[in-house]
C-alpha cells in the first residue's frame, strides 16, 4: 500500500470497518510511514475530542422560564379545521362539476360561423408621372384592404352529452357518464389546492367515444402528517365496446 | 433501561401529552432538556443562542404533537427540529456582515476548543458529528434523524470527520502560536 491508499481508507481503519487483510496491509504500511503515522495520530487527536462534549444543563433560570412558557401554551389538539376545509373543498367542486354539467346540455349549439366572402379592395391604380392631376390633388385609397384570414376555425360538433350521474368524491370509483365540460375537466385534472392537498379521490369517467378513463390521485404522507407528494394518475380503463353516444 | 422498552415508555408519554396531559409533557420535557440543550450548544457554539433554539425546539414540538405520526422515537423526533432550527440560525447568521465563525464561541475549557472547532464546519458536517459522538447515534439513527439515506451520512461523516480535524488543529496551532 502506498501513502495515497492508505489516506483514502485511514478513517475506517480507525473506524476498525476494514476487512482483515486490508487492515494488516495499512497496519503495516503505518509503521514504515512517519508522514501518515502523523496523520493517523491527528486524526484519534480529533476524535478523542469530539468524545468529550457531555450533557451541559442550561441555566436554571432559563429552564423554569421555558418550563413556565411551556405550561402557558394551550394544550395540543388535533386541528379539525384542515379536514374541515378539505370536506368544503370537495363540497365546492362537487357543486361546481354538478353545475356545469347540467347548464352545459341546455347551452343550443351554436351555428359555425362560415366566414363570409370578403372583398379585397383594389388599391387604386398609381398616377403615373405624366398624370395631368397635381400630386396635392390625387386622391388615396380610402377603403382598408382586408385580408382573408389565413387559419380556417373548425367547430366540432360534439353530440350533447346525456344527463351527469355522478357520485360525491370519495375513495370508491364514481362514474361520470359524460363528456366533461372544458370546466369540468379543469374541476377533475385540476383541483384546488385544499383538495389536490388533502384529499385522495379515485373517479372513472366515460368518455363520449365509449372509453373509460380513471382519475385517481394519491397523497404520500410523511411521518409528521405532512403531504411530501402527490401522484395523480389518468388511467385508460377500456371501455372501447360501449357504444359511442347516439345523442345526434 | 432496555431500548425497547424505552421506546414503549416514550410512546406512552408521548400519548399522553398528545391528549393534553400537562404532566406528561412536563414529563417529556424533563427527559430531553438537557440532551436538546446540549445538541443546540454543539450546532451553534453560543449558550445565548442555544438557549433560544431549546425554547423554540420545545414550543415547536409542542405545537406540532398532533402532527407526530409516532414511526420514529420522540427524541429522535426533537432533535431533527432542533437540528433544523439551528441550521436555519446559521444561514441567517451567515448573512450577517460581521460573522466569524469561531469567534462566537468562548475558549474557556477543551471542550469550546471543540465547539469552536465545530462552528468553523459546515452546519451538515456538524450536525453528524454531533448525532455520532454527543447522541452516540448509528448510522441508521443518523439518516433517520436528519432524513438522509444511510450511502449520504457515511459519506457526509467520512468527510466531516477529515474537516474536523484540520479545523481543531489549526485551531490548537492558532493557541499555541498566541502568547
Amino acid at each position: 500500500m502506498n501513502c495515497r491508499s492508505v489516506m483514502r481508507v485511514l478513517i475506517e481503519y480507525l473506524d476498525d470497518e476494514l476487512q482483515a487483510s486490508e487492515r494488516a496491509a495499512v497496519a503495516a504500511h503505518l509503521q514504515t510511514c512517519a508522514a501518515c503515522r502523523a496523520e493517523e495520530a491527528a486524526l484519534r487527536r480529533a476524535e478523542g475530542a469530539l468524545t468529550t462534549l457531555a450533557v451541559v444543563e442550561p441555566a436554571p433560570d432559563l429552564a423554569a422560564d421555558l418550563h413556565h412558557r411551556i405550561s402557558a401554551l394551550s394544550p395540543p389538539r388535533a386541528r379539525p379545521l384542515r379536514w374541515a376545509w378539505c370536506g368544503v373543498a370537495v363540497v365546492v367542486v362537487a357543486v361546481a362539476t354538478a353545475l356545469v354539467v347540467r347548464i352545459y346540455p341546455r347551452t343550443a349549439p351554436q351555428p359555425i360561423p362560415v366566414p363570409r366572402p370578403v372583398e379585397i379592395a383594389t388599391p387604386a391604380p398609381r398616377a403615373s408621372a405624366t398624370s395631368a392631376v397635381p400630386h396635392h390633388q390625387r386622391t388615396r385609397p380610402t377603403a382598408v384592404a382586408l385580408r382573408r384570414p389565413r387559419r380556417q376555425h373548425f367547430v366540432a360538433h360534439a353530440p350533447p352529452p346525456k344527463p351527469v350521474h355522478r357520485d360525491e368524491v370519495s375513495a370508491e370509483p364514481a362514474t361520470l357518464e359524460t363528456a366533461p365540460t372544458p370546466l369540468g375537466l379543469i374541476l377533475l385534472l385540476g383541483p384546488p389546492r385544499e383538495l389536490a392537498l388533502f384529499s385522495s379521490y379515485n373517479v372513472e369517467v366515460s368518455m363520449p367515444d365509449g372509453t373509460q378513463s380513471l382519475l385517481r390521485q394519491e397523497i404520500t404522507r410523511d411521518e409528521t402528517g405532512e403531504p411530501v407528494a402527490i401522484t395523480m394518475i389518468c388511467e385508460n380503463i377500456g371501455g372501447a365496446d360501449r357504444p359511442p353516444n347516439q345523442g345526434g | 433501561m432496555p431500548t425497547s422498552r424505552r421506546r414503549q415508555d416514550e410512546a406512552t408519554t408521548v400519548a399522553r401529552a398528545r391528549q393534553g396531559d400537562a404532566a406528561a409533557l412536563d414529563e417529556l420535557y424533563r427527559r430531553y432538556r438537557d440532551q436538546v440543550y446540549t445538541l443546540c450548544l454543539n450546532l451553534c457554539g453560543n449558550r445565548e443562542e442555544a438557549q433560544d433554539l431549546l425554547q423554540e425546539t420545545f414550543v415547536r414540538a409542542w405545537r406540532g404533537l398532533p402532527r407526530f405520526a409516532g414511526r420514529c422515537m420522540f427524541s429522535t423526533w426533537v432533535y431533527r427540529i432542533a437540528v433544523n432550527l439551528s441550521r436555519d440560525a446559521a444561514r441567517r447568521r451567515r448573512r450577517a456582515p460581521d460573522f466569524v465563525p469561531s469567534a462566537r464561541v468562548a475558549h474557556d475549557s477543551p471542550v469550546d476548543d471543540v465547539r469552536a472547532a465545530l462552528a468553523g464546519l459546515q452546519h451538515p458536517h456538524r450536525a453528524v458529528l454531533v448525532l455520532r459522538y454527543f447522541q452516540s447515534f448509528s448510522h441508521k439513527e443518523i439518516a433517520e434523524c436528519l432524513h438522509w439515506s444511510l450511502s449520504r451520512v457515511k459519506v457526509t461523516l467520512h468527510r466531516a470527520k477529515r474537516a474536523f480535524k484540520d479545523s481543531y488543529l489549526q485551531m490548537n496551532s492558532t493557541k499555541e502560536a498566541q502568547p
